[in-house]
Parts: structure tokens; C-alpha cells; sequence
């Protein structure tokens, strides 16, 4: 059969396989996709022998009153075939259609491998529009919030920042926060809003690590100055202090900012702090020699 | 033509595409007008500043809402008949868009052209290579609701270019082999579209064939710029869509300073605005636009990283690589002209983010070429360019693809604009403007505030 002949081969096997490692939210194991792929295909085939495999597998998919399962073998098949053909032998279109058909199932495992493929590889603008709504309101939920901001993180241009800045300063749950921080770290427009989470002692300091990761990239003065504070703050979370330090001594700082040395010298002389916190900022201090060459206090601590 | 009627546009209309409205209420007067187009074809052309980038229509809405509006006027404009002023955006669609749903939409406007050209050969064949790995099952309805609403319903983009080179007839004829490829490579439906096509074409062929010579020569010398052949001569082909296309918006000649003629051009295009512009390139370093632009021929091409088309940042930049080793390898122009590329997107491409990109398609860079971007006002520079790009907040929407060559006083000299440019033709630009000796150039340099003081422009000074 033809259709055996193509998976037979090793590159579609091993694809297969990826495909079946990279296909998202699966909330634990991977079904048994090729099984019912199979069975699916080959009950519709017997019935139109001119299809060919894709066709086959592309109205599977595209069935909604098939079982989920046999409609998400059939997509873990697909997206095996699409490695080494990206036109699906003709039925791209048709595929893309049978996606959206299975983005609105009512399984959610096959909701979301649908909606990854929607939105990480076709970057479908009608799939963001229904994550977006779903966001903007539950009662449209596709799938939970983090999930469809993580899906929309492929695609900067889908206006999902406004959307994301809402979820990073009032989120339903630490995960949506979680993704909607990874999105902003993209906006130059949301550096306010990623300084207020990391200056935040009361947020979630993974939180709190993502807003500082996104606004050392897109402002970094902003986050030296953030830095300055976290890192001066005996109250605050010691490893969130320690993380802005040590990244600061990663950065290109200044060698003539004064405040920064002086926030440095706080930090070695500060009883919270910890070794790895007194080794970065003498480092920084040691960047930052003063206008008289001043040279670190010293307080015993390894350098 | 019933164009030519000023009088014929009805009240709705007036005011449906004014511009300046807030973003939703520019969409429903947008979608207004289009109702109005559609009762009165007549009015066409007032749509065909809906589909600039910067109309305020699209100001601060996703890429997905642009794109759905878009494609919605170009069905309309396939519904009611395509103005001469639209064509360059259906043939820019087609040549480097990457959306199914617009270049579907595309392909339906041009067979609404009064009549097939063999230029447009060229612009369909790269749609077809471009889409047909991401093909998508579409409607065209209604607005919002671009794609079939069940599998096997619809229409498709490949179908789409599979019936406008069957309009194409004869012209296409030189295209049938790949069409027959093509075949293998769509599903049923485009396929047996394709096979349509390929008939009409054949029997469009044989008819013309049989036509008597002379007459045929002199039918194609009306119709045509180019003969079928020249679809592989992408410059030559360039210049013949230019002819049938808006003065405003392929490749335009803008006179330098206040001398051309008043008008939003003429105006651009004196530099004096721009001259105490902070720039940063690539390495960090700051330096004035005057500085930059003034004393050598500068070709100036915008771009952005986290373009996600291929076909238009990408492409550019390795054009410009191409470019620079053009003028490198040329000995009139070597150290003669500077190359600049111009970042749509400031506040995230720092300077990091422009080293690692030229570095990814070999761009030169150093002191007479640099990758830049504004650290405030780039606004200023979208005005003075009237560049082509639209935002959504913080993110770049939509953009043409456009490149400038400015001459040693920074005026914008020449503007290609919307249809990919090439680098073989933008040299041929670039050569008469460094023809005259260095020392002139000079001169030019020097004499510029002097102009400035004496034109009474002294605003920005």
C-alpha cells in the first residue's frame, strides 16, 4: 500500500517520532497515534482507494464525528509527513482546514496539538483572533490561559501584548503570569510593567526572574536602576537579589556609575546577603573604582 | 471613464474613508465605503488609499486584522473592477506575500485588470512558488471570514492562481510546463482548476497563432511592454509593470529641496529635518543623520529583525549584501557610495539585535556602511521618507519593501518603492549620481546651510 511505503521510511519514522516528542500539552504520556491512524485511514481508504494517504489522513482529521483519537493520529501522522513534504501532496489547504475543524474539538489534547501546529508553523491569524477572545473572555476559552498565551508567543505580531501586560499584573494563576512575562520580554512597550513585577517583593519570583530577564534586554538602564533597589533591599528575596546581581556583572555597566558602586558597597556590608551575593557586587565594585580609584572595603568574605 | 466623474460619489461615501478616525471607527467607516464601492463601482479608486500601510485604519491593530481588511479590499476591487492606482499593491502581494488569504485575494483583483498583460506573468508564477507550501482553505464572502467556514469548502490560494493564469491566456503560454508540475502539487480541486487553465491558455495560443503575423506584433507592441520571455528578466519586466503603475508608488524621482514644485514630495525630500537625527548603529556608535548622509551617494533600506516574511526584511538584506559586493567589485564606484539599513523597529532592535542580523546575511559593515536606528524621533524619519509600515503598539503590522539613494546632500534622489528591488538596477540608479567628481560633491556639502538659510527653512536649525 502506498501509504505503508512512505511511513515505512526511516526519515518519516524519525520525524514521527519528533513530531510525537514536540507535540504540546499532552499532559503526560503520548498516545498510541499510529495505531488508530491507521485503523482511521484505512476504513476511509477502503471506501475511496483513489485518495491518497494524505487525503485519507487530512478527512480523518477533519472529521468531527470520528473518535479524538483517531483524529489525533491522524494529525501526529500529518505532521510527520509534512517534514519531508510541506505540501501535504496537494492537501495543504485542505489540512489546514481539518486543523481548525480540530481546534474546536471537545478533547482538549487534540485542541492544542491542532492550535500548535495553527499557530507555531501557519502562524493562523484566525486561530490567534479565537485565542485572543478566549483571553479576553473565559466564557470563549479554547484552552486555559497559559496555554493559548504560549501559543500566541509565536507570533509577535498578533497584538497579544496589551492582552499579555493585563495577564502579567493581575494573573489568574502563577503559569499565566509565567507566559504572559515570556511575551512581554518582546515589547519595548511593556518595560513599566515588567520593572514594577521585578521591584515586586510580593510577586511570584519566577515572575520575577522573567521581568528581570526581558528588561535587561530591552532597557538595560532601566534594569540596572531596577537592580539597584532589589539588590539594596535586605527584606527582599535573597535569590532574586543575587540573581539581579550576578546579572549585572554580566552587563556592560558603567564604569562611572557612582550609584551602582554605591548600591555594591550596601550589598558586602548588608548581613542578609551571601557569599555569592558579596562576590558579585565586589566585582562590580572593582568595575567601578570611584573618582579617587577607591578600592573595595574588605570584610573578610572570599573573593 | 466613469471615474472621471467627480460628481458621482454619493454622500455616504464622502466621509466613509476619511482618515483620522480612532482605529474601530476607522473600520466601520472603511467597511462603509467598501459598501459604497460596492453600489457604485464608479467610486473604486477612493479604496485605494485604504491599502497604505499607514492609513489609520490599521493604526495599532494586529497583522491579522490587517490582512483581513486588505484582502477584503482587494475582493472588492475583484468584484467591481481594479483601478490602475491599486495595481502595485496586487502586484506587490503577489510577489512577496507569504499570507494565502491576501495572495488569493491578490490573484482575484488582477483578473479584474481591464486586460491581461504579460507582465504580470512574472508576479503570478512567484506566487505560485511562494504559497504553494502554505496553502490555506479561504472564503471570500464576506469581511471576517476568510477561511472556509468546513474542509472542502471554499476556494484556495492555488485555485485562485490557477484561474488568473488561465485569464492570462496567451501570455502564460511559455508557463504551461511548470503549471503541469504545479498539478502534482495541489489538491483535486486547484488541480483541476490548473488543468482549466492550462486548456484556456493552449487554446489562447493556438488562436493568436493562427492570427496573422503582422497583426499579432503590432496587438502585442500595444498591449505589451515585453514579450512573454522577458518574464525571466525580472528587471527589465520591473520596468514595464513601472510604466502602467502609479507615478507615487513603484520608482519615483523626488526633486531635491523646495525646487521641484510644492506638494508633500518635494517637501520630504529636503533633508533639513532630519540633520540633527541621533542615530546608532550597530556598534553602538551615535552619529547625525546630516553627518552620515551628507557627502557620498547612500543607499538607504529599511528593514526590521523580527520580520517574519522572507521575502521582504530577509530579502532585502541580502540584497544589500549583494549590493555592497557589486559596488565593491565596481572601480567607479568603489568607496564612492555608502550603504545604510534603517530599522522599522527601534525600541527592540539595539544594537546587538543589528550586528547578529547583518552579520547572518553578510552585510559589510563599517564606516561607510552602517545598520541603524533611531534613539528617539523616528517618527521624524517616517514622515521624511513617507515610509510604508504601520504599528500595533511596540510591533511592526505590515511594511512595504522600500529603498531610497540619496545623493551627497543627503536629498532623496531616487525611491523604489513596494515591488522588490534590485540590486542590479538600484547600481544603474546609483551610477549617474556619482558620476560628477568628488570634489563636487563637496561643494554640494558645503553649500547646504547656506541653501537652508536662503529657502528661510531654518526651523530645524
Amino acid at each position: 500500500m502506498k501509504a505503508q511505503s512512505r511511513f515505512a521510511s526511516t526519515a518519516v519514522t524519525a520525524a514521527l517520532a519528533m513530531a510525537v516528542v514536540l507535540a504540546p500539552g499532552c499532559g503526560g504520556e503520548p498516545r498510541d497515534g499510529r495505531k488508530g491512524g491507521e485503523r482511521a485511514m484505512s476504513e476511509t481508504a477502503m471506501s475511496d482507494p483513489a485518495m491518497s494517504e494524505a487525503e485519507v489522513l487530512v478527512r480523518t482529521l477533519g472529521d468531527a464525528s470520528l473518535p479524538s483519537e483517531e483524529r489525533t493520529a491522524a494529525l501526529v501522522d500529518l505532521l510527520g509527513i509534512q517534514f519531508s513534504d510541506p505540501t501535504l501532496g496537494g492537501q495543504r489547504a485542505q489540512y489546514v482546514a481539518a486543523l481548525r475543524s480540530a481546534s474546536t474539538s471537545g478533547d482538549l489534547d487534540l485542541r492544542l496539538r491542532a492550535l500548535q501546529d495553527l499557530c507555531a508553523a501557519k502562524k493562523d491569524r484566525d486561530s490567534q483572533q479565537r485565542l485572543l477572545d478566549g483571553l479576553d473572555d473565559p466564557s470563549k476559552e479554547l484552552v486555559p490561559p497559559h496555554e493559548a498565551l504560549r501559543l500566541l508567543h509565536y507570533d509577535i505580531h498578533a497584538a497579544v501584548f496589551p492582552i499579555a501586560r493585563r495577564y502579567a499584573e493581575a494573573p489568574p494563576t502563577d503559569r499565566a503570569q509565567h507566559a504572559a512575562l515570556r511575551i512581554l520580554q518582546q515589547d519595548p512597550g511593556s518595560v513599566d510593567v515588567l520593572a514594577k513585577v521585578l521591584e515586586d517583593p510580593a510577586a511570584d519570583q519566577e515572575a520575577r526572574f522573567l521581568a528581570g530577564s526581558g528588561l535587561r534586554y530591552l532597557a538595560p538602564e532601566r534594569f540596572i536602576a531596577a537592580a539597584k533597589r532589589v539588590m539594596t533591599t535586605s527584606e527582599d528575596d535573597v535569590e532574586v537579589r543575587e540573581s539581579v546581581l550576578e546579572r549585572l556583572v554580566d552587563m556592560q555597566t558603567s564604569a562611572e556609575d557612582w550609584g551602582l558602586r554605591v548600591a555594591a558597597e550596601m550589598v558586602v556590608r548588608d548581613a542578609t546577603a551571601n557569599d555569592a551575593m558579596r562576590r558579585a557586587a565586589k566585582r562590580l565594585i572593582e568595575r567601578t573604582p570611584g573618582p579617587d580609584g577607591a578600592q573595595p572595603p574588605g570584610d573578610g568574605t572570599p573573593r | 471613464m466613469s471615474d472621471d466623474r467627480p460628481e458621482a460619489r454619493p454622500e455616504c461615501c464622502c466621509g466613509a474613508g476619511a482618515s483620522g478616525a480612532p482605529a474601530a471607527g476607522a473600520e466601520a467607516a472603511a467597511l462603509a465605503l467598501i459598501d459604497c464601492v460596492l453600489a457604485d463601482p464608479r467610486e473604486r479608486a477612493a479604496l485605494v488609499p485604504l491599502l497604505v500601510e499607514t492609513h489609520p485604519v490599521y493604526r495599532g491593530r494586529s497583522a491579522g486584522f490587517v490582512a483581513g481588511m486588505r484582502g477584503w479590499i482587494l475582493e472588492t476591487f475583484a468584484r467591481v473592477g481594479l483601478p490602475d492606482d491599486a495595481l502595485p499593491f496586487v502586484l506587490e502581494e503577489l510577489e512577496t506575500g507569504v499570507e494565502a488569504y491576501l495572495v488569493a485575494a491578490a490573484a482575484r483583483a488582477l483578473r479584474a485588470a481591464p486586460e491581461p498583460r504579460a507582465a504580470f506573468v512574472r508576479y503570478l508564477r512567484l506566487a505560485a512558488g511562494n504559497i504553494v507550501a502554505r496553502d490555506d482553505a479561504l472564503s471570500f464572502e464576506r469581511y471576517g471570514a476568510r477561511s472556509a467556514a468546513a474542509p472542502g469548502e471554499g476556494t484556495s490560494a492555488m485555485q485562485e492562481i490557477a484561474t488568473t493564469f488561465g485569464w492570462l491566456g496567451a501570455h502564460a503560454r511559455e508557463e504551461v510546463p511548470e503549471l503541469r508540475a504545479l498539478c502534482g502539487q495541489v489538491g483535486r480541486a486547484a488541480a483541476e482548476e490548473f488543468a482549466r487553465s492550462i486548456a484556456r491558455i493552449e487554446a489562447s495560443a493556438a488562436a493568436q497563432s493562427a492570427d496573422e503575423a503582422t497583426r499579432t506584433r503590432a496587438k502585442e507592441e500595444r498591449s505589451d511592454a515585453l514579450p512573454a520571455c522577458c518574464c525571466s528578466a525580472p528587471a527589465a519586466a520591473k520596468t514595464s509593470v513601472a510604466a502602467t503603475t502609479s507615478a507615487t508608488d513603484r520608482e519615483q524621482a523626488i526633486a531635491c529641496g523646495s525646487s521641484g514644485g510644492a506638494g508633500t514630495a518635494a517637501a520630504a525630500a529636503d533633508p533639513a529635518p532630519l540633520l540633527d537625527l541621533v542615530l546608532e548603529d550597530q556598534d553602538g556608535e551615535r552619529v547625525l543623520f546630516g553627518d552620515f548622509f551628507r557627502g557620498r551617494v547612500t543607499l538607504v533600506t529599511f528593514f526590521y529583525t523580527r520580520c517574519d516574511n522572507p521575502l521582504k526584511c530577509p530579502a532585502t538584506m541580502a540584497g544589500l549584501a549583494s549590493f555592497q559586493q557589486m559596488l565593491e567589485g565596481d572601480e567607479d564606484l568603489r568607496g564612492r557610495v555608502r550603504t545604510a539599513a534603517i530599522t522599522y523597529d527601534p525600541g527592540f532592535d539595539l544594537p546587538r539585535e543589528l550586528k547578529g542580523y547583518g552579520r547572518a546575511y553578510n552585510v559589510r559593515m563599517g564606516g561607510d556602511h552602517r545598520l541603524l536606528r533611531t534613539t528617539e524621533g523616528f517618527e521624524r524619519l517616517q514622515a521624511h521618507f513617507d515610509l510604508g509600515v504601520g504599528y500595533a503598539g511596540s510591533v511592526v503590522n505590515r511594511h512595504r519593501v522600500e529603498a531610497f539613494i540619496l545623493d551627497e546632500r543627503a536629498c532623496i534622489a531616487r525611491a523604489v518603492a513596494r515591488v522588490r528591488w534590485d540590486e542590479h538596477a538600484l547600481l544603474d540608479l546609483v551610477r549617474p549620481l556619482v558620476a560628477r567628481p568628488p570634489g563636487e560633491a563637496l561643494r554640494g556639502r558645503r553649500e547646504l546651510p547656506a541653501q537652508r538659510r536662503g529657502s528661510g527653512s531654518g526651523a530645524t536649525d
